[in-house]
Order: C-alpha cells, then sequence, then structure tokens
C-alpha cells in the first residue's frame, strides 16, 4: 500500500497540483492526521448539486463518529473515507478501474462502453452499503466481484458459503437504479427489486449483513 | 451473436430434447474473476434470448471455427481465443427458474453467406429473462458442474485451419 498523504502533507498538502498528483491512489489515513484531512476535504471544491454535496461530506461525517484508522480511497477526482477493516474492498475498487477504459466492443460481441457515470454510480453504492452496515453493526460485508456487462450496467456479484447477490446498477431511460436478487443457501430468504442510489435502503443493508 | 437473425433457410426448426446439449461462448476478460460470471448472460436491450449452439450440428472445434469466422460489430474477424465454450445440458437449462426455453434457431444468411456471417444451422436460443436470479443461477450452474460444462479446447490448434477458411472466403 502506497502511502502518499504524509509525503504529500510535508510539501504543500492544500494545493492543487498536490492534490492531482494524488489522484487514483489510496491514501494511508491515521488519526492524527484526521484533523488535516477533513480541512482538506472542506476546501475541495464542491459541486453545487445536493449529490455531490453529500458524497463529498458524508466522509467527514463518518469520521466524526469514528476515529479509527481509515483509508482515503480516490476514484477519479471522488474521495471516499473507508475505514481499514474494509480494506479488501477498498483495493478491490482500485483494482477494476480498468473497466472504465474498455473500447466499444471489447467483448468481440458488441458490447457497449462502461460510462464513468455508472461505474461510480456502483462504487458509490458498494461503499455507502459496506460503510452503513459496518457503523452499525461492525459488520464487514466480503468483497464483491466487480464486473462489466455487455450492456453497459455494471454488476456487483456475492459468492459466500451461505449467501448470495447480485446487483446490477444500470441506466433505466433518465435514472441509475441498482436491481439486485439474493438468497441463502437453497434459496432461502430470498430478497429481489430494485433501489435508487440516492440513499442507502435499510431494507437492504439488513439483508446484506449475510453477505459477511 | 445474439441477435436473432433467422431469414428464410432451408433448415426447418426442430425440437431440442432435454438429452441434448447447448454450447454457450463466453467471453474471458483476464481481469475477471469467476468464469463464467454473471455478466456473460447478460442481454442486450431487445434480446430474448442468449445464443448457443446445439451439439447435434456442431462440437466444441466447429463452435471455434464458426467464431473465428465471423464478423464482430466494428467488421473485424472475432478473436476466437478469447472465449470459452460450455456444454450446458438442456434438461438442466430448462429447469432453471426463469428459463422459458431452449429452442432451435438456424441461421441462414444465403449461398454463399456474406463474408463474416457464416451460416449456423446449430444456431439455437436460451428464451429467458434478463433478471439477476436468471443470470445468477446459469453462472452458479456452470461453476457447479465446471468439470463437465467447461470445454477444454487447444484453441491454437486451429489457428492454421481458421486461416486457410478466412483466405477462402476472399474474393
Amino acid at each position: 500500500m502506497e502511502t502518499v498523504l504524509e509525503n504529500t502533507l510535508d510539501q504543500k498538502p492544500y494545493q492543487k497540483k498536490a492534490y492531482r498528483a494524488c489522484c487514483d491512489k489510496i491514501w494511508e489515513v491515521t488519526p492524527a492526521k484526521y484533523m488535516i484531512a477533513k480541512s482538506y476535504i472542506r476546501k475541495m471544491k464542491v459541486p453545487n448539486d445536493q449529490y455531490n454535496n453529500w458524497l463529498y461530506l458524508a466522509p467527514v461525517n463518518w469520521l466524526k463518529y469514528d476515529d479509527k484508522f481509515s483509508f482515503m480511497l480516490k476514484i477519479y477526482r471522488r474521495s471516499y473515507f473507508i475505514p481499514n477493516q474494509l480494506k479488501s474492498i477498498a483495493l478491490a475498487i482500485n483494482e477494476s478501474k480498468w473497466i472504465c477504459n474498455l473500447k466499444e466492443d471489447w467483448d468481440y460481441d458488441g458490447a457497449s462502453i462502461i460510462d464513468k457515470e455508472i461505474y461510480l454510480s456502483a462504487i458509490d453504492f458498494l461503499i455507502n452499503y459496506s460503510i452503513d452496515i459496518f457503523k452499525k453493526t461492525g459488520i464487514v460485508i466480503n468483497t464483491p466481484e466487480i464486473n462489466p456487462c455487455k450492456d453497459g450496467s455494471i454488476d456487483l456479484s456475492w459468492r459466500t458459503t451461505t449467501a448470495r447477490m447480485l446487483v446490477n446498477i444500470r441506466k433505466t431511460v433518465d435514472e441509475l437504479l441498482a436491481y439486485y436478487y439474493g438468497d441463502l443457501s437453497n434459496n432461502k430468504s430470498p430478497i429481489k427489486g430494485n433501489v435508487h442510489l440516492d440513499s442507502v435502503y435499510e431494507h437492504l443493508a439488513t439483508w446484506m449483513k449475510s453477505l459477511a | 451473436m445474439d441477435e436473432v437473425l433467422s431469414l428464410s433457410s432451408t433448415w426447418k426448426s426442430e425440437d431440442i430434447p432435454n438429452e441434448a446439449f447447448v454450447f454457450r461462448h463466453v467471453h474471458v476478460n483476464q481481469r475477471t474473476g469467476r468464469i463464467p460470471n454473471e455478466a456473460a448472460f447478460k442481454l442486450r436491450e431487445g434480446e430474448r434470448g442468449l445464443s448457443v449452439n446445439w451439439d447435434k450440428y456442431i462440437d466444441v472445434k466447429g463452435c471455434y471455427i464458426l467464431l473465428g469466422l465471423t464478423f464482430s460489430k466494428t467488421n473485424t474477424f472475432i478473436n476466437y481465443t478469447a472465449f470459452k465454450i460450455f456444454k450446458l445440458k438442456v434438461e438442466n437449462i430448462r429447469s432453471i427458474v426463469g428459463i422459458e426455453d431452449v429452442i432451435h434457431d438456424p441461421v441462414f444468411y444465403g449461398d454463399p453467406p456474406p463474408i463474416g456471417k457464416p451460416n449456423n444451422r446449430s444456431h439455437s436460443q436460451i428464451l429467458c429473462s434478463d433478471e439477476e436470479e436468471v443470470r445468477m443461477n446459469l453462472a452458479d450452474y456452470c461453476l457447479n458442474n465446471f468439470d463437465i460444462s467447461c470445454c477444454n479446447f487447444k484453441v491454437t490448434s486451429l489457428d492454421e485451419e481458421i486461416n486457410i477458411l478466412k483466405q477462402r472466403l476472399k474474393p
């Protein structure tokens, strides 16, 4: 794991140049660096629309809740604070960025390119639900596979010894939705439906605890 | 390849018995984990089913040759080495919740067929909905029966044969 934050802070932490240099790296954030990181986030240019505001500010709120060690994951200029316990999820996300570089017809069967908006929405979904479950219950869900689909959507796929789940993030008409199906061993307690990506839905988060 | 392009053909559609097998080609990406994963069974908008080939009229080698002689959307021959082929028992596929049927759907483009669009008498379709549950079940069927369903074939052994066939296609 590359420790980027410390070096950056020793130089000029709040400058955009340094910020860009650290793009797409995972930062190790210690409690001692917490206040600096928090003010750093505040100095970031926050887009006007509410969704992005929430996205940028949520990690700060989370840090207030828990002072434990955490990571800052940067994906295409979006910043996420992720607790250390969810490190493997952060790494899987970091490794999935190749998906956005796929070209038209990447499967030789007419596959569409993966829109960055859809990719980032899938990452938001994964991070928001895994952090929410961890915050409320201390449960760390398994790391899913993150796969591109030929229609330009993204699959998040979990398999554990007792449960399985597939979440497909796709655009329908004008809105992005997460379509999901999950069940426990022998098709028990199935869950199926779709949710908007604007917040964490309690019923889905409750079921996803089975993915630990 | 998942398009339904049955033109007026001399081949009649037949009933596929439960004992039969169909071959499904799966694009293999080096970076993905499980093969096949659920994404391999995703339909595009407007598609009714997944393209497969009935083993009555084709074998694994034939599936690869067919792929190698087919154009992708960019009008270049498909890289057939980027695929794995899975053999699925029709009876088991039909028993999966969300699968409507497995039907024979021969594809005939002409005699001779245009370059990049080979006729395919074995072409069949797994009619299904594009739901997450169905895709999971199809992927799990292949993974749970991996030793039987995954067709091990040395694809590169076909390079010369496919190149000769491609040369013959040139006008």
